[in-house]
């Protein structure tokens, strides 16, 4: 499997390389939200007399640039893709190969992050020094910060999977991942630290897998919370990627029956 | 001399008999069992267009009054008759019988090169036909102990593919044109069940090279999808090689390729010979085994230059060949092809049917294949299977698809004077078009030959040239349709 995975990842970046611009564009359009929303934190505290909750400018600043970092190491596009290929028969080569067709998309993800986290890193080294980002991060905060982010991308990846096998029943899983991303936008913690969201929401967002993604792995690495709680939050995401794993092959042993293989 | 026996067609004279019997028929014409000892070097498929057609010495035979034994090599002509007296139940022994002959007789090769056998029922020249045959297992008792006793390890073979009732039904939903008809379609959807395959039920024994043939819209890639796995059917059997194939299994998966001709497996921006690589680790070859694959494809196909380009680079032709060496490079024992020379120009059809037919050879590949160029077909495939809104409609050698189907023959005469548009020549045979010195001629099969030597006697000297031919393979299917039609409307 290693040796599978290898070549994989060599083509993979061959295949990358010849995308580059276009790899740091969507990069830096991946960039622009968070730090939308960290502009707007800072008016809206700063108009309070600098702080909110126990968040100052400076606060919101790390948290951001956390967050901006965890997005790009956790997340991926797998149901876009997915859908893509169910409706465009696309999925039939890899099916037909004695290679589970989720590999692919993990040796992507892997491509698309190796390639963006240098220049990533630079823009957000830039965002801190402007916000003069305050991280109240500790040596252990970044050791746990490490599975915590692991934790989040496999988790993210579980819950796009499920939703991606959908498309073996409706073909049109676009809608039902959209509103995935933007159930994610309220209760990751993208459009406010999970901190700072009204009571029965920050329930919400723990309660489902969304926090898990985003928010506690970039409060983890913010320093945000101690590491006590960032151990219980850790055995949260550790919950959810059993559920989601258990799920995702029921959903894929029933849903591969159903693959219609249209067009191809 | 060591004789291994090429089995594709041992097992067919039972599958008519056991036809036959079911049929409550004693009366099946007795075909000849011919023993061909074919040099191992020798190309089988070469051998039999060679083959003249035996006289039909047994025609007319009960089954049980007995059956003709030839034996001889395959490029002998002086085939050495043996009347073998057989019970129906026993038609087995005759086979052996005739293998017996050929071992007898040291028809072998005589360097003591392995040499191969092929027995085979003939009709006429047509290798053996049989409709629809019934799936079970024919045992042929005595020609297994046969040759168990010779040695002869592997048993009578198995089939490659087996397919039993094999049924694939869609639901779809309707929705008519216009507004009213959307709205209410978000209420409630109008859902029909199309069968795509409706039933079909075949096997094909190891190394042939069977042409699926129907319309589109038959259920040919239906039917090629769910033996290669991609689909599940909604009822009925298939084996591939022992497996299921729907149940994905890995060595199933390392042991057949499903080629589609419209589409690509390949990585689009990156060369071939990187793809292969992943392919290598992914079907986990052997880096010895990987490279003369990759050699032999390479040479095959010619692919020297055009592997290391990018894919998106290539034209149509150049990917498709490509297309075929990564379809093929895990050396598949099963080749399903899905129209594999669409939309290429006419020389690179023609390469492409080389290289199956070479590929089949080297190989000893079984290969199913689609295709809408009725050349490929006819180049390639001695057996075909037609099928028809999913259901079977012919399973038998190309050569008799014409006779069955399309029961005359065409008739072309040239005239030397230019008279063919006043000549009448009604009383041939129905004139089907009449050009300058040229009739084209529709005549019975069965007094073709008579028609014609009165046409040549007739005509005398006005005559300049004149061919008798099967109908062109395209005529006959499209009338396999359209006759088919004709019979659903009925």
């Amino acid at each position: 499997m290693i040796r599978i995975y290898r070549a994989l990842l060599v083509a993979q970046i061959q295949a990358a390389s010849q995308y580059r611009v276009q790899s740091i564009l969507w990069m830096l359009f991946a960039v622009i939200r968070p730090v939308i929303f960290l502009a707007a934190w800072v008016a809206v505290a700063n108009a309070q007399g600098g702080q909110i909750g126990a968040y100052d400018v400076r606060d919101f600043a790390a948290y951001y640039v956390a967050l901006s970092l965890v997005l790009n190491l956790a997340t991926s596009w797998n149901a876009y893709e997915f859908e893509f290929e169910v409706r465009m028969g696309r999925l039939s080569p890899k099916l037909l190969r004695p290679l589970h067709p989720i590999h692919y998309a993990v040796v992507e993800n892997i491509v698309w992050k190796l390639t963006t986290i240098v220049p990533l890193t630079i823009v957000l080294v830039f965002v801190s020094i402007t916000f003069d980002a305050r991280f109240r991060t500790t040596p252990a905060h970044l050791i746990l910060f490490v599975p915590s982010v692991l934790l989040a991308a496999v988790l993210s990846f579980l819950t796009g999977w499920v939703l991606a096998t959908m498309a073996f029943w409706t073909t049109r899983v676009h809608a039902l991942s959209t509103f995935w991303d933007r159930a994610g936008f309220i209760f990751a913690g993208q459009i406010a630290p999970l901190a700072l969201l009204p009571g029965p929401l920050q329930t919400i967002s723990l309660a489902l897998p969304f926090g898990y993604v985003l928010g506690v792995p970039a409060e983890i690495l913010r320093g945000g919370v101690n590491v006590n709680t960032a151990l219980l939050l850790m055995a949260g995401q550790v919950i959810w990627v059993v559920v989601f794993y258990i799920a995702l092959q029921r959903v894929w042993r029933v849903g591969i029956k159903q693959y219609s293989a249209v067009g191809a | 001399m060591s004789l291994e026996v090429l089995d594709p067609v041992l097992t067919l004279p039972f599958v008519r008999l056991r036809l036959a019997e079911d049929l409550g028929s004693g009366s099946l014409r007795a075909a000849e069992v011919r023993v061909d000892v074919i040099d191992v070097h020798d190309d089988p498929i070469d051998d039999e267009r060679r083959l003249e057609p035996l006289p039909r010495e047994g025609a007319g035979l009960r089954v049980t009054s007995g059956t003709l034994v030839r034996v001889g090599r395959m490029t002998d002509q002086n085939l050495r008759p043996v009347q073998v007296e057989d019970d129906v139940g026993h038609r087995s022994s005759a086979i052996v019988k005739a293998l017996q002959l050929a071992q007898a007789e040291h028809l072998g090769d005589p360097v003591g090169r392995p040499s191969r056998v092929l027995v085979r029922e003939h009709r006429n020249h047509a290798l053996f036909c049989h409709y629809s045959p019934p799936i079970a297992h024919f045992a042929t008792n005595d020609a297994l102990a046969w040759r168990r006793e010779r040695g002869h390890h592997a048993a009578v073979s198995e089939p490659v593919v087996e397919v039993k009732a094999l049924r694939k039904t869609f639901r779809v939903t309707e929705r008519e044109e216009g507004l009213a008809a959307t709205l209410r379609s978000f209420v409630r959807r109008r859902r029909r069940d199309v069968n795509a395959v409706a039933g079909i039920t075949f096997r094909i024994e190891p190394g042939e090279v069977v042409g699926f043939l129907g319309p589109n819209g038959a259920g040919k890639t239906t039917t090629l999808k769910m033996l290669s796995g991609l689909l599940h059917p909604t009822a009925g059997e298939a084996r591939v090689l022992g497996y299921t194939p729907w149940r994905r299994e890995n060595a199933y998966l390392r042991s057949m390729t499903l080629l589609m001709g419209n589409r690509t497996q390949l990585v689009w921006d990156i060369p071939a010979a990187d793809s292969f690589r992943v392919l290598q680790e992914i079907y986990r070859i052997p880096e010895e085994q990987f490279r003369r694959t990759v050699g032999e494809l390479t040479e095959l196909l010619e692919l020297a230059e055009l592997v290391r380009k990018p894919v998106r680079n290539l034209s149509l032709g150049e990917r498709m060949k490509v297309e075929f060496a990564a379809g093929l490079i895990h050396s598949p024992s099963v080749a399903f092809l899905d129209e594999p020379t669409i939309g290429l120009d006419i020389s690179m059809q023609a390469r492409i049917r080389r290289f199956v037919a070479e590929y089949n050879r080297r190989t000893g590949a079984t290969i199913l294949l689609t295709s809408h160029y009725m050349d490929d077909v006819v180049a390639l495939c001695k057996r075909v299977i037609v099928i028809h809104r999913g259901l079977l409609l012919y399973d038998g050698p190309l050569a008799d698809l014409a006779e069955r189907m399309a029961p005359y023959k065409i008739i072309t005469a040239t005239l030397h004077d230019g008279t063919a548009s006043t000549a009448d020549l009604d009383a041939y045979g129905t004139v089907v078009s009449r050009e300058e010195g040229r009739v084209v001629l529709r005549v019975d099969r069965q007094v073709a030959p008579e028609r014609t030597a009165r046409l040549v006697n007739d005509l005398g000297d006005r005559l300049a040239d004149i061919s008798v031919e099967d109908p062109p393979i395209e005529e006959v299917i499209d009338r396999v349709f359209t006759s088919e039609q004709a019979m659903v409307s009925a």
